[in-house]
């Protein structure tokens, strides 16, 4: 329990070094927020008019802490160029983003762990070496090149979907999720065939491992001692490497957003940094920053259920 | 087969081809295994006991080894029988336990599940039936508080216990056949007469058959009836205990013997 409560306050503690940062940061690189809203041709008195009504002539710190305090009540701030609140702005743009990243993930682990087992089982055989070569391969692609990659095969040559023929969830809920795995898919792969290997290596060491010996002496098959004793040991080095690449998906969603033409929060914060929006950027920067703690944190709540060694009361 | 004989091996020859050169570790092991014995095998270390214990147990099927002669067991050949045949016999008719109890239990699975296996693979009891069966042998090897043991992982228990859980996994099932490749090495010594005693006492409610592996000397002439005597791959001499140890015949033998320390643990082992 105290290890819990230890994790919370770190996280915490990230969380307001993490805000802090981007605050300061785009209040320092950004100028004159009151010039950014109403143009550079605005004059003195309405400019200055305006910084009182922003408060833009307090310490930068209390500045913060007032925006701060407004961020953990739920208010985003307003845009500088579209003067909507930001929650109304990305609020419905969450879930798209949150699918592809929940789809990628799931995606990863459905192809890497099968895979993992089975190359390892028959190592050399013919799915172990075209993994090998495919590894080599997709390792170096990044993720938007396999988004093209994948909008030319799928859609072009299989005309599995139609790209760029993004539909919004509320109006066709099948039709969104169907058009969402194929950007999954693309932010996937690359990190599924790493977690492949990952998975195929750890489980290859486990096979000279006692109690493997052990499992083999109480009559197991070879897939009882895979699935009922090796693989809780072998996934745990690969659960370290799903938790970054989840964060490193999440990131990664941004740019094949583009790729796919699909309105999530990668779309606005692209546009919102050309606008020098910041109150949109900084309102997506924490929110990506949250869901990254937040899954480090599930990453460490995870391991210490499948490692007993590692409990909460130890460290 | 003849009265009351559990095993017969003949000829055993064991063969490694993972380098250029082939390399056997075991020629020509016979053993003859009655019901209820106890019989040692000796020998220093790399003299192929292990390889012969796991070959015995089924153990030993890496693609790179080969194996000749046969393991007679309930009038089939263990050395030719499918995997299944092998399978239904492995933790059922023969088991085995091993030096490291630590890294021989699995460190992520609870104590209950790992004793409770062979009755899921072996047996079509249900919950309450399995439960039953896993308490009485946690009682059977002497855990203190079995209920609260079932429940923890190997690292949170001491040596001594895990070997006790080791030992109740191999023997649930009630096997004919207990082998047990050093048992006590990694334990310190007060511990190792307790396991010794354990083993005594289940080979003598049980009458199952237990092949002792050991590096021990005055432990083997404590416990067994009979002994092998191990060394380079060959069984070198064999014979009741007594007779072995008081009329060595080969120098090899006369040099283990020599080599037990002054203190006489036997009788530390005797003692009750
Ligand atoms: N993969 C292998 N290739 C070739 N030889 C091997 C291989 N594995 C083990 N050996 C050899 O087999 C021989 C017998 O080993 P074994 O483990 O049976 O000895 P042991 O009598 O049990 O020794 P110890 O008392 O140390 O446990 C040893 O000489 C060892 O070097
Ligand atoms: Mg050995």
């Amino acid at each position: 329990m105290r290890y819990a409560l230890k994790k919370i306050v770190t996280m915490m503690i990230t969380v307001i070094v993490v805000t802090l940062f981007v605050y300061i940061a785009f209040n320092l690189i950004s100028g004159d927020p009151a010039i950014s809203m109403l143009g550079t041709n605005a004059t003195p008195e309405r400019l200055n008019a305006l910084r009182e009504e922003m408060h833009l002539n307090d310490p930068v710190l209390i500045r913060y802490f007032r925006w701060l305090f407004a961020l953990i009540r739920g208010d985003l701030g307003v845009s500088y160029s579209y003067k909507i609140g930001v929650s109304d702005m990305i609020m419905d743009k969450i879930p798209v983003t949150a699918t592809m990243a929940v789809m990628a993930f799931v995606l990863m682990v459905v192809i890497s762990i099968p895979l993992g087992i089975h190359t390892s089982k028959y190592q050399g055989g013919v799915i172990d070496r075209v993994i090998i070569i495919l590894n080599q391969i997709i390792m170096s692609i990044p993720p938007f090149f396999s988004g093209i990659l994948i909008t030319f095969i799928f859609g072009r040559v299989l005309k599995l979907f139609t790209p760029g023929g993004y539909v919004s969830y509320s109006t066709d809920p099948a039709g969104f999720l169907w058009y969402m795995f194929f950007p999954s898919l693309a932010i996937a792969l690359p990190k599924a065939t790493m977690a492949v290997k990952l998975l195929r290596g750890s489980l290859v060491s486990e096979y000279n491992m006692d109690y493997v010996r052990t499992a083999y002496s109480k009559g197991n098959t070879t897939n009882g001692v895979i699935y009922k004793h090796m693989l809780k040991n072998a996934i745990l080095p690969v659960i370290t490497f799903l938790g970054m690449a989840l964060t490193d998906i999440i990131a990664g969603s941004i740019i094949v957003e583009q790729v796919f033409g699909i309105p999530g929060l990668g779309r606005i914060l692209l546009s919102s940094i050309s606008n020098r929006d910041y109150p949109v950027v900084m309102a997506i920067i924490v929110i990506i920053c949250c869901m990254v703690l937040v899954v480090n944190m599930l990453v460490d709540i995870i391991y210490s259920l499948v490692d007993p060694r590692i409990s909460f009361e130890d460290k | 087969m003849e009265n009351g004989v559990l095993l017969e091996v003949t000829d055993l020859n064991i063969e490694f081809h993972d380098h250029i050169i082939p390399e056997t570790v075991v020629y020509d092991f016979d053993l003859t295994l009655r019901e209820g014995e106890i019989v040692g095998l000796v020998g220093e270390s790399g003299s192929g006991k292990s390889m012969s214990a796991l070959a015995i147990a089924g153990l030993l099927s890496r693609k790179d080894m080969k194996k000749r002669g046969q393991i007679y067991y309930d009038g089939k050949d263990l050395l030719s029988i499918s995997r299944n045949e092998l399978r239904s016999i492995q933790g059922n008719d023969i088991s085995m336990i091993f030096q490291e109890p630590l890294t021989s239990l699995n460190p992520v699975k609870k104590i209950y599940d790992q004793v409770e296996e062979p009755l899921r693979i072996h047996t079509e009891l249900d919950k309450e039936q399995r439960y039953e069966k896993v308490l009485k042998i946690l009682k059977e090897v002497e855990l203190d508080d079995p209920e609260h043991v079932m429940k923890q992982y190997p690292h949170e228990l001491s040596g001594g216990m895990r070997q006790r859980v080791m030992i109740a996994t191999a023997m649930i099932m009630e096997p004919k056949i207990l082998i047990a490749d050093e048992p006590t090495t990694a334990l310190d010594v007060t511990i190792q007469s307790q396991i010794v005693k354990l083993l005594k006492k289940l080979n003598a409610q049980r009458k199952t058959a237990i092949l002792f592996i050991s590096h021990d000397l005055s432990l083997v002439n404590s416990l067994c009836e009979r002994v092998l005597v191990m060394k380079d791959g060959y069984i070198v001499e064999s014979g009741p205990t007594k007779q072995v140890f008081n009329d060595p015949k080969e120098e090899y033998t006369k040099k283990l013997i020599a080599a037990i320390p002054k203190i006489d643990m036997t009788k530390v082992y005797r003692n009750e």
